[in-house]
C-alpha cells in the first residue's frame, strides 16, 4: 500500500505543469518585482533572489527551479496550470455557456411602474417614462409565466420608473409569488431612496432584500440641481432622511440591511465625490456600501453625453481615488472572477415593462427595436435581441478580449455598450476594466493602499 | 515571496474550497469528483431532486468535512457569489457526512 501510494506520488510530482500567460511580472518602483496573475486575481511581491527564477519560469516555461511552496502556491492560483492555456480557457468558456444556457433559474427585472418622482438631468428613460402602474393582468401572467418554468431559483430585481411609487404592487405581487413556494428566491430594489418609510424598511429586512441600491449625486445643492423632485421638494433631504432612519433601526434592532449606495459621475461632479463619500462613511459609519459609477452615454435619448468622463479621465479618477484619499474601488484592483459580465447574457433573464413588454436590459425599456415580446401573448423575439445578448457579446468571442490579461474579471464588459459601440462603430461607453489604461500603475498602487494601509 | 492577494482559480470564480479542477460537472449540481466527495453524492442529487436545491457543488474541505453549497450559479452580475449562506438551510452537519 505504501508503494502505491509513492509511485502515485511522484507521478504526480512529475506532471508537467504550464505557466500561464494571463501573468503580468514587472519591476516597480516602490515594492519591488510583483507578479498577478488573471486567472484568479492573485498577486505577489517577489523577492529579488526569486525574481530570476521567475523570470526564467515565463521566458522558457520551465518552473523546475521554483522552492516547493511556491510551485504549490502558483499551482493554486493558477499562475501554473495543469492543463496547456488553450484547454483552461476552453474550459472556462465551456462552463460560462453552460450557465448561460441553465434553466433552472430565472431571473427578472420587473417594473410595476414608469413613473418616477424625480426628474433627473441624465435619466436615459427621458420620454419614456409615463404614468401607468402595472395592471393585475400583467402581474398574473407574470406569476404564471414563473409557475410554468418551475424553476427552483428566482432572481427579482425591481426597477421602474421609481418603484416605490407603485409599492401595493410589490406587496400584492410577493403575496402571490410565496403561494408558489420557491426553493430559492431573492429579491433586489433599484431606487431613488425618496420614498423609503420605515415600513419599507422593515419589509425589505424581514423579506431578506439582497441589495437596496440608492443613488446620491452630490451635496444638497448638487444633488437637489442634478436630482430634482417633481414637485420641487428636497431629494437630497428625503433621501438622507431614509438612509438615517436604515442606520437607526438597524442599530436599534440588531438587524442588518445591505444598502448600496450608488454616487453617478460625469464632469459636473467629480470633484465632489470624495467629500461626498468620506461624509457617508463617517455618518453611517461603515453600514452601507458606498461606490462612483460613470454616467453613460445613452445614444437613443441622450442630451447629457458631453459631460460623460473618458476611458482615460474615468481611470484617473480611480487611481487618484486611492492615492489621494485612500479610498479604495473595486474598479482599482479585480479581486473577483466572473462566469459573465450581465444576467442579460442568460438566457433566461427577462425586464419586464410596466405593459408587460419584454426585454434583455432594463436599458431597453421601452425600445420597440429591443423587444423581445409581451408576457400576456408570448416571447417572439424578431429582432434576435436574445441571440444578440447571449452570444455575440461574449468575450469569449472577441479576439482582444480572449489575449486579455483582465478577461475573467472583465468578461467584455457591459454587453449593451459593446452591441452599442458595434452598431456606432466606435466607442460610445468604454467597456474594458480601468486597470487596463495602466496595468502596472494600478497595481502598484493597490500594494500601497493594501501593505502600507494607506 | 509575499501574497498580497491569493486565491485560488476556484475562490476568484466564487467557488470557495473546491478546486475546479475537481468539478465533474458543474450543470444541473456540480460534483467533486475526488474520492471522498463520491460517497457524499447521493446526498447532493437528494437534495437537488427534492427541490432543497437548484444546484449543488461539493467540495471536500469547508471546513471539517465535505459541504454542499449553492446555488450553483450567477445570480445578479455573473457571480458565484453568496454560496456558503445556503449550506445552513440544508441542515446538514459533518455528522451527517
Amino acid at each position: 500500500m505504501i508503494l502505491v501510494s509513492k509511485s502515485i506520488s511522484i507521478i504526480k510530482m512529475e506532471q508537467k505543469m504550464n505557466v500561464s500567460k494571463r501573468i503580468l511580472f514587472f519591476k516597480s518602483k516602490e515594492a519591488g518585482h510583483l507578479l498577478f496573475c488573471g486567472n484568479s486575481n492573485s498577486f505577489y511581491q517577489i523577492e529579488d533572489e526569486l525574481a530570476p527564477k521567475i523570470k526564467k519560469m515565463i521566458e522558457s516555461g520551465d518552473s523546475s527551479e521554483l522552492p516547493e511552496d511556491v510551485i504549490k502556491e502558483f499551482t493554486k492560483s493558477g499562475v501554473l496550470l495543469k492543463e496547456n492555456e488553450d484547454e483552461f480557457f476552453n474550459r472556462m468558456k465551456y462552463i460560462s455557456y453552460l450557465s448561460r444556457f441553465d434553466n433552472s433559474a430565472l431571473t427578472l427585472t420587473i417594473t410595476p411602474t414608469m413613473a418616477c418622482n424625480f426628474c433627473c438631468s441624465y435619466c436615459y428613460e427621458g420620454n419614456r417614462v409615463h404614468n401607468a402602474v402595472m395592471s393585475d393582468e400583467v402581474m398574473d401572467a407574470i406569476i404564471n409565466y414563473i409557475k410554468k418554468k418551475e424553476v427552483k431559483t428566482l432572481n427579482l430585481y425591481w426597477y421602474g420608473g421609481e418603484p416605490l411609487c407603485a409599492w401595493p404592487k410589490i406587496l400584492q405581487f410577493n403575496e402571490k409569488i410565496k403561494e408558489l413556494k420557491i426553493p430559492n428566491y431573492t429579491q433586489k430594489i433599484v431606487t431613488n431612496g425618496s420614498l423609503m418609510d420605515e415600513e419599507k424598511i422593515k419589509y425589505f429586512i424581514d423579506n431578506d432584500f439582497k441589495t437596496i441600491q440608492i443613488t446620491l449625486d452630490g451635496n444638497e445643492e448638487v444633488q437637489n440641481k442634478r436630482r430634482p423632485m417633481k414637485d420641487g421638494g428636497n431629494s437630497y433631504g428625503a433621501i438622507i432622511g431614509n438612509l438615517d432612519k436604515a442606520y437607526k433601526y438597524c442599530k436599534e434592532n440588531n438587524k442588518t440591511i445591505n444598502i448600496i449606495i450608488r454616487i453617478n459621475i460625469d464632469q459636473d461632479n467629480i470633484a465632489l465625490y470624495p467629500e461626498l463619500h468620506k461624509t457617508l462613511e463617517d455618518r453611517y459609519k461603515g453600514m452601507f456600501s458606498i461606490y462612483p459609477a460613470f454616467v453613460k452615454n445613452y445614444l437613443e435619448s441622450d442630451c447629457h453625453a458631453n459631460n460623460c468622463l473618458t476611458f482615460e479621465k474615468s481611470a484617473d479618477f480611480i487611481i487618484n481615488l486611492s492615492k489621494k484619499y485612500g479610498i479604495y474601488t473595486f474598479s482599482l484592483f479585480p479581486k473577483q472572477n466572473l462566469i459573465m459580465n450581465c444576467p442579460a447574457q442568460k438566457v433566461n433573464t427577462y425586464v419586464i415593462g410596466t405593459n408587460g413588454d419584454m426585454y434583455k436590459c432594463w436599458d431597453d425599456i421601452c425600445m420597440e427595436d429591443r423587444k423581445l415580446g409581451n408576457i400576456l401573448t408570448g416571447i417572439k423575439d424578431t429582432h434576435n435581441i436574445n441571440p444578440l445578448f447571449v452570444m455575440k457579446t461574449s468575450a469569449f468571442e472577441n479576439e482582444k478580449c480572449k489575449n486579455c490579461l483582465f478577461l475573467f474579471s472583465c468578461m467584455g464588459g457591459c454587453a449593451r455598450s459593446r452591441f452599442t459601440n458595434e452598431q456606432a462603430k466606435y466607442e460610445v461607453n468604454p467597456l474594458c476594466h480601468y486597470i487596463t489604461n495602466n496595468p502596472q500603475e494600478f497595481l502598484e498602487e493597490y500594494y500601497e493602499l493594501k501593505i502600507k494601509g494607506k | 515571496m509575499k501574497a498580497i492577494e491569493s486565491f485560488s482559480v476556484s475562490e476568484s470564480f466564487g467557488l470557495k474550497d473546491l478546486s475546479l479542477d475537481e468539478i465533474e460537472n458543474i450543470n444541473g449540481g456540480a460534483i467533486a469528483s475526488t474520492g471522498e466527495c463520491v460517497k457524499f453524492r447521493s446526498i447532493a442529487i437528494d437534495a437537488i431532486n427534492s427541490g432543497t436545491l437548484s444546484g449543488a457543488i461539493i467540495g471536500p474541505t469547508f471546513p471539517d468535512g465535505p459541504v454542499i453549497i449553492g446555488p450553483k450559479l450567477p445570480i445578479d452580475v455573473g457571480r458565484i457569489d453568496g454560496v456558503i449562506n445556503k449550506f445552513d438551510r440544508l441542515e446538514l452537519n459533518s455528522k451527517q457526512w
